[in-house]
């Protein structure tokens, strides 16, 4: 066990010293601010464009009612139309046109539906965002104008409204947020725990028989199993050091983003999601450990970790796309259950003790396993001299 | 003391190492020469645990490396044929890692350091990190780093390998000095002049067998060549040449 504690401070000083492990630590703790910052001020600008809108519509004189009425609608400022409205669109000098064909007052008049267009690009969000509101505003016009027109007729509007629609949802808006907009944030930490130990993992264990100095380490009379657990206790600390980053970058990314998500976790949550995700920060090095093991130089690890940064993304599509019902069981799965954890705390939910004490045991308990195989894959002759 | 008996080592069809069996004892200097591809390295690494024979046994200091590797890896001090240190880590931090992994207390290891550098010259360079040693800046280190808990028994894979003249010429020093404290050293070379400069016993293998063993002039009596060089070129075959 002291050898063991040999190897992981010459690892830690080592991986210290690596620039390479310093800039996975720099993009790690950034990437979730810089997402979070382009997503918000793409979200908020556009809601911004929504609230104070122009709206060119031509044709205005076929239809001085209606052009009057949407005239009237707050943050909606109608312009003349350009000449050539689809090519206008199509070259993003507008997001949209509202033309009024000359019959719609005649076809109007007649009680027959009359035509509007609107000449939009779906393709792109701000214009399908605006070209959503206006329909929603032609369409409540349209109303008015039916529910006038059977008052006129002594008809009550409510016959010809035979159902009321009312939806009681039992999906609090707190868990509705944390799991639309809050899905990353156990993605992110996921991926801080995963990669987190990767770099020293690679070139302690790949490197070390890359540069052949394995050989010479092997010679020291000391158990492959302590050079392994040694190894991997510096990997590990790395990737938990990267996860309590991570959960320090999410504090404040919440804290203090304006507007951003109208969330804030209680310490205690935050607590629980450093709880969850540390034993799951231990079982990926582990993970790494047993594929740097395998692999003959730093590259092919490195490419090897590339096949498993799938993993961490497996629940996160899982729970975006209810593939996965949530029930007991999937909370013992390392990874997805530690995300569906997360995610649970981020919707204030509560997180039974032993749940949590469960699946971070099983974690640990996985990440024993694979050290164990990887401390006899280490000294595995054909794994010491292929290169 | 080593001990190797009937060793044989084979990887797919080629046969490395064929019924391999020598000494080395205590205050002597035993070569290990050979064309390249002869099978010095296998043999070494199955000397020093790293390898399992499939036939033969090795005993150093009467302890089995095969059945209790650790034990016999306390009593060697090896280089092996992979000349590699950590490049992020100091000349020194190499070493004493090694010592510390071998449980050395630290002040120990500290007086054994200053020796080492004084001995191997290498005040100059010894602190600076690895990564942009000279050839023979780094075997010094190497060689410090083998023997910093100064084992019975020295085996040495092609330590002379690449250095320039001084370099070579400490080593042969220090080899002289184990030698003088009474390590049984064993080195492997394919360098003749070398070894008939060192060796008390010299051990000549090819195509993975014993082809001759005994002191310098038995091998020229074996051998009937008058020339040790000569003899090893008569030896070994014509497979490939050896200066």
């Amino acid at each position: 066990m002291r050898s063991a504690g040999v190897v992981f401070r010459k690892e830690l000083l080592d991986g210290f010293r690596d620039r390479r492990a310093f800039i996975a630590v720099l993009v790690s703790i950034s990437i979730f601010p810089i997402v979070m910052l382009v997503m918000g001020r793409f979200a908020e600008g556009i809601q911004d464009e929504l609230r104070n809108m122009e709206l060119p519509v031509a044709g205005q004189q076929n239809a001085p009612a209606l052009v009057e009425w949407l005239g009237q609608q707050p943050g909606l400022e109608l312009t003349p139309a350009p000449e050539d409205p689809e090519s206008a669109v199509r070259d993003r000098e507008v997001d949209l046109v509202l033309r009024i064909p000359a019959d719609y007052e005649e076809r109007f008049a007649e009680g027959r539906p009359a035509e509007v267009e609107l000449v939009a690009d779906s393709s792109r969000t701000a214009g399908g965002a605006k070209a959503g509101r206006v329909t929603r505003l032609l369409e409540s016009y349209g109303q008015e104008v039916a529910a006038l027109r059977l008052v006129s007729r002594g008809i009550s509007p409510m016959l010809v409204r035979p159902l009321a629609v009312e939806r009681a949802e039992v999906f609090s808006t707190r868990r509705r947020r944390a799991f639309s907009a809050l899905g990353f944030i156990p993605f992110f930490l996921l991926m801080n725990a995963f990669f987190g130990g990767m770099q020293i993992a690679s070139d302690a264990i790949a490197g070390e028989r890359e540069r052949g100095s394995i050989e010479a380490l092997l010679l020291n009379a000391v158990p492959a199993r302590f050079l392994i657990l040694g190894k991997w206790a510096a990997a590990a600390v790395f990737a938990v050091f990267l996860t309590l980053l991570g959960i320090g970058t999410c504090i404040l990314v919440l804290r203090f983003m304006p507007g951003a998500l109208n969330i804030s976790p209680s310490v205690t949550d935050w607590f629980l999601v450093a709880v969850t995700a540390i034993p799951l920060a231990l079982f990926c090095s582990a993970i790494q450990v047993v594929l740097s093991t395998y692999a003959k130089s730093y590259k092919e690890a490195q490419t090897y970790f590339g096949y498993v940064a799938f993993l961490p993304m497996i629940p996160f599509f899982a729970v975006t796309f209810n593939w996965v019902e949530q029930g007991t069981w999937t909370a013992f799965i390392p990874i997805l259950g530690q995300h569906l954890m997360i995610l649970n705390v981020m919707a204030g939910e509560a997180v039974a003790a032993w749940e949590l004490a469960l699946a971070g045991l099983i974690a640990l308990g996985a990440a024993a396993a694979l050290l164990r195989f990887a401390s006899g894959l280490f000294v595995r002759e054909s794994v010491v001299f292929v290169r | 003391m080593i001990r190797v008996s009937g060793l044989r080592k084979t990887f797919g069809d080629v046969v490395a190492v064929d019924d391999v069996s020598f000494a080395a004892e205590d205050g002597a200097i035993t070569g290990l020469l050979g064309p390249n591809g002869a099978g010095k390295s296998t043999t070494l690494r199955m000397l020093y645990g790293l390898m399992a024979p499939e036939a033969g046994e090795v005993a150093v200091d009467g302890v089995d490396v095969q059945r209790r590797t650790m034990a016999a890896q306390e009593r060697i001090g090896a280089l092996p044929d992979t000349h590699a240190l950590y490049p992020r880590l100091t000349g020194r931090e190499n070493i004493r890692y090694f010592a510390r992994l071998r449980g050395i207390p630290a002040d120990v290891t500290e007086g054994r350091l200053d020796e080492f550098v004084r001995l191997l010259e290498m005040a100059d360079f010894v602190d600076r990190r690895a990564k942009g040693y000279s050839h023979g800046e780094r075997s010094r280190v190497l060689l410090a780093r083998a023997l910093i808990h100064e084992p019975r028994n020295v085996l040495l894979d092609e330590p002379t390998n690449g250095l320039d003249v001084m370099s070579t010429r400490r080593m042969r020093d220090l080899i002289r000095e184990l030698r003088g404290r009474g390590c049984a050293v064993l080195f492997s070379s394919h360098i003749m002049q070398e070894v008939s400069l060192l060796c008390d016993h010299i051990v000549i293998v090819a195509a993975g067998r014993v082809v001759a063993a005994g002191s310098p002039d038995a091998i020229r009596e074996t051998a009937g060549c008058e020339d040790l060089e000569d003899a090893f070129v008569r030896l070994t075959g014509p497979q490939e040449d050896a200066a």
